[in-house]
């Protein structure tokens, strides 16, 4: 069944749209990632133009995260004080990033950047991943030598502005968790993707936050984030697709159900693997298309 | 016996009307089989026939019909070869790029007989030329620019591979089957209609039709356009609602 979609102005397969939602919600079911990493390369490639792809996947975005923090809410795993002071962060971030979007759309490079940059990120967490919980499986439990956190470097404990966060217990620069929601606001609003998978590394090695609070900090800041950025979108490029996001959002609930199932028969040293595979394939082929010769040299685009 | 009449009904009405303009002082005269193509939730391209009347004096009397979309800013880019990935690197723009073209005409050698009366008149492909806003380059750089621009055109089916044929049926009615793609833009789209007689322009006639956006997917567009702000907050609304919603029901079981 072909449905048209109003604001990308160009009609696609149903189907294929709620494949790709139930596909990514089950994702985000086994895993607890986003998945936008996933579905902003697919809508891409499915030919809809990477404006109106990232703007809907930030709508997206919010649906996915509110499903996320509500859990650990409940179980009181959220550090909002953290979270604010990362969201400040992230404001600023998605409103540059909103910026440089626009400047990248219009010098016809912002194909470019996206490809790039998701070769980038989804490599090197993607082989990080893969090497650690291969490493892991095979010498199971090793002396962990015995180093000094990466968050204690002398150069995080000199910086300005130490704010005490109670729940997490740290006595930090308020700059931290300010500069690491900066990243968050700049991916979420360049690539329409939460960037949970960078994020949630940084709160552990360089916040050094209790891994139990990262997770629904992470997801509480998205949440504000990607509705902020899906707001610049709306408004600056009117690029945020209702139809499109109903569609995904109705597959992404049914395949975060399946998910939420499967995740219990799989052990998790195996679905790590497997996302690890997942990430570096797509990232694969996206570097295959950056850097293989084009079939065609040419591209067109309305002004 | 019904069908036919709802079928015939219209087509009958539309005759008249060709007759009744005609009789002012042309000889050629033309009308779509619709003036409006609706773009509906379920919307998977459209056929469009237009319909006319042409008093052929000679046999050597010949027809062409363009369709034209509404004219739009294009850029084409070329990528480049850096640091071993393909950038973009060059790119043109062009100030009048028609959306949607297609033509037709009575015999396919026709452009042959005539050329300056083709390229005088934008029929055929080969004689568009998009008004290119760039200059000091030579003119085969620009050449593969806008072969480019049409080749992609070709691609996405808003530009045709071929001139269509012209049906000729009794006493100089004649009718073109033309399809939109799903992809069409909205706008006005101009029909042109042009009797060639020995190499010359006799007479042309101009009609059109306009691609609108209804219904489900039109209020979408227009709220998105006319009122962003409380659009976007519609958008997170429905978001929230998603994600609260996917939570209770994941927790049931």
């Amino acid at each position: 069944m072909q449905v048209y979609l109003p604001i990308a102005e160009m009609s696609v397969d149903a189907e294929t749209l709620i494949g790709l939602g139930v596909a990514v919600g089950f994702l985000s079911g086994v895993f607890g990632v986003g998945g936008g990493f996933l579905t902003t390369p697919f809508l891409i490639f499915m030919g809809l133009p990477p404006a109106v792809a990232v703007g809907t996947q930030a709508n997206q975005l919010v649906a996915t995260s509110i499903t996320g923090v509500l859990g650990h809410f409940r179980r009181g795993n959220v550090d909002f004080r953290m979270g604010s002071v990362m969201l400040a962060g992230g404001m600023i971030g998605a409103l540059i990033g909103i910026f440089i979007f626009k400047i990248l759309q219009y010098l016809g490079q912002i194909d470019v950047v996206i490809s790039l940059l998701y070769v980038m990120l989804l490599g090197m967490i993607g082989l990080m991943m893969l090497f650690e919980t291969i490493g892991g499986l095979i010498r199971r439990k090793e002396a962990h030598v015995d180093q000094k956190p990466f968050y204690e470097h002398p150069f995080f404990q000199k910086l300005p502005y130490k704010i005490r966060f109670t729940k997490s217990r740290l006595y930090i620069s308020a700059l931290l968790p300010l500069g690491v929601g900066f990243v968050g606001g700049l991916l979420i609003s360049i690539l329409g993707i939460g960037g949970g998978f960078l994020i949630v590394p940084a709160m552990i090695y360089i916040l050094g936050m209790p891994g139990l609070l990262v997770p629904g900090t992470s997801l509480f800041q998205i949440i504000f984030i990607s509705a902020f950025s899906c707001l610049l979108h709306a408004v600056a490029n009117q690029t945020v697709d209702l139809v499109l996001a109903i569609i995904l959002m109705t597959g992404g609930v049914i395949g975060a159900q399946a998910g939420v199932r499967a995740a219990r028969l799989i052990r998790g040293v195996y679905a790590r693997i497997v996302l690890a595979v997942l990430i570096v394939t797509v990232c694969f082929f996206l570097a295959a298309d950056l850097f293989l010769p084009p079939t065609d040299l040419y591209s067109t685009e309305v002004r | 016996m019904r069908r036919t009449l709802y079928f015939a009904a219209p087509l009958m009405i539309l005759c008249c009307a060709i007759i009744v303009r005609s009789a002012q002082a042309q000889n050629v005269s033309i009308e779509p089989s619709m003036d409006r193509i609706e773009i509906t939730t379920g919307f998977d391209g459209a056929d469009i026939s237009v319909f006319g009347v042409a008093e052929q004096k000679a046999e050597t009397m010949d027809l062409a019909l363009v369709i034209k979309g509404p004219a739009r800013r294009m850029v084409v880019r070329k990528k480049d070869e850096i640091l071993g990935a393909w950038v973009n690197r060059h790119s043109i723009d062009f100030a009048a790029v028609p959306a949607f073209y297609d033509y037709a005409l009575s015999r396919p050698d026709l452009t042959n007989d005539a050329p300056d009366v083709f390229n005088d008149k934008a029929i055929g492909l080969n004689t568009l030329d998009f008004e290119v806003d760039d200059e000091g380059r030579s003119a085969e750089y620009y050449a593969a620019f806008r072969e480019a621009l049409i080749r992609n055109k070709q691609g996405e089916g808003l530009f045709p591979l071929k001139a269509k044929d012209i049906t000729f049926m009794e006493k100089g009615f004649f009718k073109v089957a033309f399809h939109v793609p799903s992809n069409v833009p909205t706008g006005h789209y101009t029909i042109e209609a042009y009797l060639v007689d020995q190499g010359k322009v006799s007479t042309t006639d101009v009609s059109g039709f306009d691609v609108v956006q209804v219904g489900f997917s039109a209020k979408i567009f227009h709220f998105a356009h006319s009122r962003a702000l409380p659009y976007g907050l519609t958008a997170i609304a429905i978001a929230f609602l998603a994600g609260w919603g996917a939570f209770t029901f994941l927790r049931r079981d």
